[in-house]
């Protein structure tokens, strides 16, 4: 029988190695309470502040849900790839673009993260200083807004990177129930205050239509698609790692995009640190500033460094966790809140979705969800090395899929030069990011099967003749005994 | 396309190798086995999508 992996191996290759289904640690609850704890963030309740006003009380409420399911969901089926081989997510898709293609979803990555943890950083920057305003002039100080911006959101997850990646499940485990509760209190409060008469009151203005809605929900859920691997191959099973994503991200999305919602109907703002001051809730206001922004920004950072080592494994880890962190700080200190945010969304659907969509066409649609393991770390002469590292077919409908969404969603960016009327009307019918994420599965699938019947994946036909390799019916795969 | 060349493409090579090799030599000992199914992932996708279309549904008939 083959020697398990050495968990404590040191070699400077360890930490990309697939994890042994012995050594995985994470069981069901503790995937829930990780992802739960991934999006608690400021940004979750922003963005039911973003269609709130647009679609009124109710119509947040059912929005949300029905469009938090949807897109949770995406990434808990995407998700179960790392889950089943222990591998970090950009191996994994090297099966779709080819080992070289796949440092195209590393660029994709580590570039969203500068954004996402400069977001992150800022929200905590204005929405803690907000906060030690309400416990009286004596704790507020100077530059608390870099303190917290740059000492909860970038310094303390690299130390705690740098002590125990794997602390963020200590941390979660304690943080995040407590989170949740605060993320009532302020739910119940509201309601208290104003009673649901007079939230219901407020109606749809239809600044934003139903479907902006359901593709924000949707494009946020997408927008965890690069995350899934570098954490779910920690999980004891892929059922543990798909209800983890699912019902842990899906709840915290509902619950903190409604809290949201109903502040921005009631205050009349979108901005966190607005409600962290009317709402007189100091010590579960910060609270929440200070730990889902200690988690994210650990857990974000942690992805882009295990993603930059798999493209570079002779990297060390720790040199690399710094230089992934340092770019936010850029972040930090331009751009308002609302145009950050509709880039990232903007990228979440429209560069994202598409990647992982061909990636998911790949794993479910043609391999059936069987990888060979070993030939997703050999190099030339993999079968997954396709020409020169590149799968170009998975290439193409990936840009396709760009090119799609931009029709269908380029509107909502903040570049009206991506504005296209008919794509926009088709909008209303179909949204964006969930056909295009469907649809790129479909077509990549469509589109191999197509070369295989013709039988162009043979060596006769040497452009296409590694697709016909690379789709040879894996090796069973092995089972621990 | 040409790829990487001479002592770069030997590197390239050499760090795959290795990495592959420790792959190869604990594969019996990394998935935990399937627990589930394409059908069970369709089947979410599935009433999760009707879910959005009722919903949809819902919506422009009471606007």
């Amino acid at each position: 029988m083959a020697t398990a992996i050495e968990p404590a191996a040191t070699n400077e290759y360890d930490s990309v190695l697939p994890i042994p289904a012995g050594d995985r640690y994470a069981g069901t609850w503790t995937m829930i309470w990780l992802w739960a704890g991934g999006n608690i963030l400021l940004t979750t309740f922003v963005l039911g502040g973003y269609y709130a006003p647009g679609i009124g009380a109710t119509g947040l409420i059912v929005a949300t849900i029905v469009g938090a399911g949807l897109g949770n969901l995406l990434p808990a089926i995407s998700g179960l790839r790392s889950a089943r081989y222990g591998v970090d997510e950009f191996i994994g898709i090297r099966s779709a673009f080819g080992t070289r293609g796949a440092n195209i979803g590393v660029l994709m990555l580590v570039l969203v993260n500068f954004g996402w943890i400069g977001i992150f950083s800022a929200l905590a920057g204005s929405s803690g200083s907000a906060s030690l305003g309400q416990f009286g002039h004596g704790l507020s100080f100077p530059h608390a807004y870099t303190v917290f911006a740059l000492g909860v959101g970038l310094v303390l997850p690299v130390v705690l990177l740098y002590v125990r990646h794997t602390a963020v499940f200590t941390l979660v485990k304690f943080a995040v129930p407590l989170l949740v509760i605060f993320a009532a209190l302020l739910l119940w409060k509201q309601f208290s205050v104003f009673g649901w008469h007079d939230i219901a009151r407020y109606k749809a203005n239809h600044s934003v239509n139903w479907q902006y809605a359901i593709e924000a929900q949707i494009a946020y859920g997408v927008s965890w698609f690069p995350y899934m691997g570098a954490w779910n191959r920690f999980a004891k099973s892929e059922r543990g790692s798909f209800v983890g994503v699912w019902v842990g991200m899906g709840v915290i999305a509902i619950l903190f995009a409604l809290v949201g919602g109903f502040a921005t109907l009631t205050t009349g703002s979108s901005d966190p640190s607005v409600w962290a001051t009317r709402s007189g809730l100091g010590v579960p206001a910060l609270a929440i500033i200070v730990f889902s922004t200690l988690i994210n920004s650990a857990m974000l950072l942690y992805c882009s460094a295990m993603a930059v080592r798999s493209a570079l494994p002779k990297l060390p880890y720790h040199f690399v966790v710094v230089i992934v962190a340092l770019p936010s700080i850029a972040f930090i200190y331009q751009g308002t809140l609302n145009s950050k945010f509709s880039i990232l969304l903007t990228i979440a659907g429209g560069f994202i979705a598409p990647y992982w969509g061909v990636a998911m066409g790949d794993y479910f649609l043609l391999r059936r969800q069987r990888l060979d393991l070993v030939e997703l770390y050999r190099g030339p002469g993999s079968r997954y090395w396709y020409r020169g590292g590149w799968n170009l077919i998975a290439v193409g409908v990936w840009i396709i899929g760009l090119v799609a969404w931009m029709f269908l969603g380029g509107w909502q960016s903040p570049y009206s030069w991506l504005a296209f009327p008919p794509g926009e009307h088709l909008f209303n019918a179909l949204t964006a990011t969930a056909p295009v994420v469907v649809g790129t599965a479909l077509l990549y699938a469509g589109l191999i099967k197509l070369v295989i019947r013709r039988g162009k994946g043979t060596a006769a036909h040497g452009q296409l003749a590694p697709i016909g390799a690379a789709y040879e019916e894996a090796k069973p795969a092995p089972v621990a005994s | 396309m040409p790829e990487t060349t001479g002592g770069s493409q030997a590197s390239v090579q050499a760090s795959h190798d290795a990495l592959a090799a420790a792959v190869a030599r604990s594969a019996a000992a990394v998935e935990p086995g399937g627990e589930i199914s394409f059908r069970e992932i369709i089947f979410h996708f599935v009433w999760t999508t009707l879910l959005v279309l009722g919903a949809s549904f819902w919506w422009y008939a009471a606007h």
